[in-house]
C-alpha cells in the first residue's frame, strides 16, 4: 500500500482513468453481444452501419445499444451523486437510496403515473427532481440539528425512506391497473428502455455531471472544514446548495429512466477514493466512469445469469452493496 | 392496580374494533345482522360472512399483532435498544427469504412446513445482525443500520427468486407485503399452536426479562442464569416473529410503536407489558387491516402500508431522542 502512493500521483489518475475509459468501452461492446440472441462480430458490426429491417438490427440497434448507453448514464449520475452527497454530509455512509432522495423522487414519479395518467412525458424528469428534493430535504431537517452523527442521519434516511415508500404503497393500490406498470418500473432496471429514454436522460446527466466537475474546488474547501474554506473566500453555503442541486438532478433523473437502483452511489466513490484520492477534481470523473462500468456490467450481468429471465440490475447492486455497506458500517468508529 | 383503566379501555376497544371488523366489508352488514351471524352460525349469508371469511381473517390479525409487539418488546429489553424492532433488524425479511426459498424450491410443501422455515430464516437473520454490528459492545444506532443493509440484502434475495416464478409465487409476492387478504381457518390454525407456545412462554419468562432490564451485574446478583435467560427469550422472540411473517407477511412497525405507548402507559413491568402488548398489537392490526379493506374499497390497502406510515414518524422521533 505504501509503495504504491509513492507512485506519481498524476500517472495514477491518468492510468484510473484510461484503463476505466477503456473499461466502459468494453462493456458497451459486449453489451451488444451478450443476451439471449447470440450474434457474431460481423453481424453486430453490419446491424450497426447499415439500416435494415433485419432482427438483428433491431435487437443490435434498437434494444441493445440504448439501453447500454443509457446504464452508462444511470451508472455514472447515481455515482457521482453519491460522492456529492459524501462530501456535502461529510458521511461515508450516504447515497441516493439511503438518504431518502430515491424515495421521494419515485414517491413522486407514482403519484403522478397514478393520478394524472395522461400527463405529457417530457415532465417526469422535473417531477423526480421535485420528489429527490423533498425526501433530500426532509432527512436534511434532521440532520441539521446539532449532534447528528453519520451513523444517525444515515438511520434517518431510512426511516424517511420507508415512510415515503408505504406512502407510493398506498398510492399504487389506488389504480391496480396502472400498478402492475408502475411496479415493473420499481424494480430498478433497464430492461425495456430504448432511445426516448437516452434522450430524456441525456441532458441532465451531462450538464449534472459537467457541473459537479465544475464544483470540485469548491468541495475540495469544503472537505477542508469551515475555517479553511472561509479563509479561501469560499461561501460554504452557496457550495452546499449548488451540490445538492446536482444531486438531486442526477439522482432525480436516473430514478426517472431506470426506477430506485441502490448501492452504486456508495460503492462507487469509495472504490474511486481509494484509487485516486479524495480530490474532486480527480474524483468526479473517476466516480462517473467506474458508475457507469458497474451499472453496464451488472446488466449484462442481471440479463444473462438466468436466461431468458431478467434481474433488475438493481437487485445485483444491493447483493454487492449491502455486504458492502455492512463492511463500512464495521470500519466507522463512534456511536 | 393503577393499570386496570388502561386495561379495560383496552378490552373495550378491542371488542369495538372486532365488531366492526365484522360489519364492514365488501358487503356491509346491520349489526342486527352482525348479531345474527355471530350467535347463529347457519346458513345464512350473515352466518357464512361471519364466520367463513370475517373472523378467521381477524382472529389471524390479532395472532399476528400480538406477535409482532411481544417480540418487539423482548427485543427492545434483550437489546437495551429502543430503536430494535422485528423489521429494522431484518428478521421480518429474513423470514420472508426463507419462507420464498421453501415455495419456490419445494412447491408441495405442506402450510406447516412454512412457519419453519420462516424461525430459521428469522433466527439466521437475527444471529447475522448481532455478529456483524458488535463490536466490543453493542450500539443502538449500529444495531439498527447492521438490520436495515441485511433486510436490504434478503429483499434482493427474495425478488430474485420470484423473477420468473409461478403463479403461486406471485400470490407469494402480495402476502410478503404485510397483507391479511384472503386469510382463511387454515391460517389461524397454522398460527395459534405457535403463538399460544411462544406467548405464554414469554410471560413466564417476564420476571426474568425485568431482571435483565436491570443490568448485567445485578441480574447475575440475582442468581440468575442471564446468558441462558437471553438465549431463550431470543428464541421466543424469533418463534413470534416467524410466524407473524409466515402468516401475514412484512407488516412492519407494529414491534416497534406498540411496546413504546404500552411502556409509556403501564410501565416498564414486564409481567404487565406483555400481556397488554399483546391486546394492543393485535389491536393495531386489527385495525390497520379494517382501514385498509373499506377505506379506499374495493381495492384493498395492505395493513402494512398504515403501520409504516404509522411506524416510521414515530421511529424518526425515538432517533432523535436517541441521538441527543
Amino acid at each position: 500500500m505504501h509503495g504504491k502512493r509513492q507512485t506519481n500521483p498524476i500517472i495514477r489518475v491518468v492510468l484510473t482513468l484510461l484503463i476505466g475509459l477503456f473499461l466502459l468501452l468494453l462493456a458497451v461492446i459486449y453489451s451488444t453481444f451478450a443476451g439471449t440472441m447470440q450474434l457474431d462480430v460481423s453481424t453486430v458490426w453490419q446491424a450497426l452501419w447499415q439500416p435494415s429491417d433485419t432482427v438483428e438490427r433491431a435487437v443490435v440497434w434498437d434494444l441493445r445499444l440504448p439501453r447500454a448507453l443509457l446504464g452508462a448514464l444511470v451508472g455514472a449520475s447515481l455515482a457521482v451523486s453519491g460522492a456529492l452527497m459524501q462530501g456535502i454530509t461529510h458521511n461515508p455512509l450516504v447515497e441516493p437510496k439511503l438518504i431518502g432522495v430515491t424515495a421521494g423522487a419515485s414517491l413522486f414519479i407514482v403519484g403522478l403515473t397514478v393520478l394524472y395518467p395522461d400527463f405529457p412525458i417530457g415532465w417526469t424528469p422535473f417531477v423526480a427532481f421535485a420528489g429527490a428534493a423533498t425526501g433530500g430535504l426532509l432527512v436534511y431537517s434532521m440532520a441539521s440539528q446539532r449532534g447528528v452523527t453519520p451513523l444517525g442521519l444515515t438511520l434517518a434516511g431510512v426511516a424517511v425512506s420507508l415512510f415515503l415508500s408505504a406512502l407510493m404503497m398506498g398510492i399504487l393500490v389506488i389504480d391496480l391497473e396502472t400498478a402492475g406498470l408502475v411496479i415493473f418500473w420499481l424494480a430498478g432496471g433497464l430492461a425495456g428502455r430504448g432511445w426516448s429514454h437516452v434522450s430524456m436522460m441525456l441532458p441532465w446527466a451531462i450538464s449534472g455531471l459537467v457541473i459537479a466537475w465544475g464544483l470540485s474546488s469548491r468541495m475540495n474547501a469544503l472537505q477542508l472544514g469551515d475555517e479553511v474554506a472561509q479563509g479561501l473566500g469560499i461561501s460554504l453555503d452557496a457550495t452546499r446548495l449548488y451540490a445538492a442541486l446536482v444531486t438531486v438532478v442526477l439522482a432525480g433523473s436516473a430514478v426517472a429512466v431506470a426506477g430506485p437502483i441502490g448501492f452504486v452511489g456508495l460503492i462507487i466513490p469509495h472504490v474511486s477514493r481509494s484509487l485516486v484520492g479524495s480530490d474532486y477534481r480527480v474524483l468526479v470523473p473517476v466516480s462517473a466512469i467506474l458508475g457507469a462500468c458497474l451499472l453496464v456490467y451488472g446488466d449484462i450481468a442481471a440479463r444473462t445469469i438466468r436466461e431468458p429471465l431478467e434481474w433488475p440490475v438493481g437487485v445485483l447492486t444491493a447483493f454487492i452493496g449491502a455486504p458492502f455497506f455492512l463492511y463500512l458500517l464495521r470500519k466507522e468508529r463512534g456511536r | 392496580m393503577k393499570q386496570r383503566p388502561f386495561l379495560i379501555g383496552l378490552l373495550l376497544s378491542l371488542v369495538v374494533a372486532i365488531l366492526l371488523a365484522i360489519q364492514f366489508g365488501g358487503v356491509a352488514m346491520s349489526l342486527h345482522d352482525v348479531i345474527n351471524g355471530l350467535f347463529m352460525a347457519d346458513d345464512s349469508l350473515a352466518g357464512k360472512l361471519v364466520w367463513e371469511y370475517r373472523m378467521p381473517r381477524i382472529l389471524v390479525g390479532l395472532l399476528v399483532g400480538a406477535n409482532l409487539a411481544v417480540s418487539g418488546a423482548i427485543l427492545q429489553g434483550i437489546a437495551r435498544n429502543p430503536l430494535v424492532d422485528t423489521n429494522i433488524i431484518g428478521m421480518n425479511d429474513g423470514a420472508g427469504f426463507a419462507a420464498v426459498l421453501v415455495i419456490t424450491m419445494v412447491p408441495s410443501a405442506s402450510a406447516f412446513l412454512l412457519p419453519l422455515s420462516a424461525f430459521s430464516g428469522a433466527l439466521l437473520a437475527v444471529t447475522l445482525v448481532y455478529v456483524l454490528a458488535w463490536k466490543r459492545g453493542m450500539s443502538p444506532v449500529r444495531l439498527a443500520l447492521a438490520g436495515i443493509a441485511l433486510a436490504a440484502l434478503f429483499d434482493a434475495g427474495i425478488t430474485a427468486m420470484m423473477i420468473g416464478a409461478t403463479d403461486q409465487v406471485g400470490a407469494a409476492l402480495l402476502w410478503l407485503k404485510g397483507s391479511l387478504w384472503g386469510r382463511g381457518w387454515e391460517h389461524f390454525f397454522s398460527l395459534l399452536p405457535w403463538s399460544l407456545l411462544s406467548l405464554s412462554l414469554a410471560w413466564l419468562l417476564a420476571p426474568r426479562m425485568n431482571a435483565i432490564c436491570l443490568g448485567d451485574q445485578l441480574s447475575r446478583g440475582l442468581g440468575m442464569r442471564l446468558e441462558l435467560a437471553r438465549g431463550t427469550l431470543l428464541f421466543v422472540a424469533v418463534v413470534m416473529a416467524g410466524s407473524a411473517v409466515a402468516a401475514a407477511g412484512t407488516i412492519g412497525f407494529v414491534g416497534l410503536v406498540v411496546p413504546h405507548l404500552v411502556r409509556l402507559w403501564v410501565g416498564a413491568d414486564y409481567r404487565i407489558l406483555i400481556p397488554i402488548s399483546a391486546l394492543a398489537g393485535g389491536l393495531l392490526v386489527l385495525v390497520a387491516d379494517t382501514a385498509g379493506r373499506t377505506l379506499f374499497a374495493p381495492t384493498e390497502v395492505p395493513a402494512g402500508v398504515f403501520t409504516a406510515l404509522l411506524g416510521a414518524p414515530y421511529f424518526l422521533y425515538l432517533l432523535r431522542k436517541a441521538l441527543r
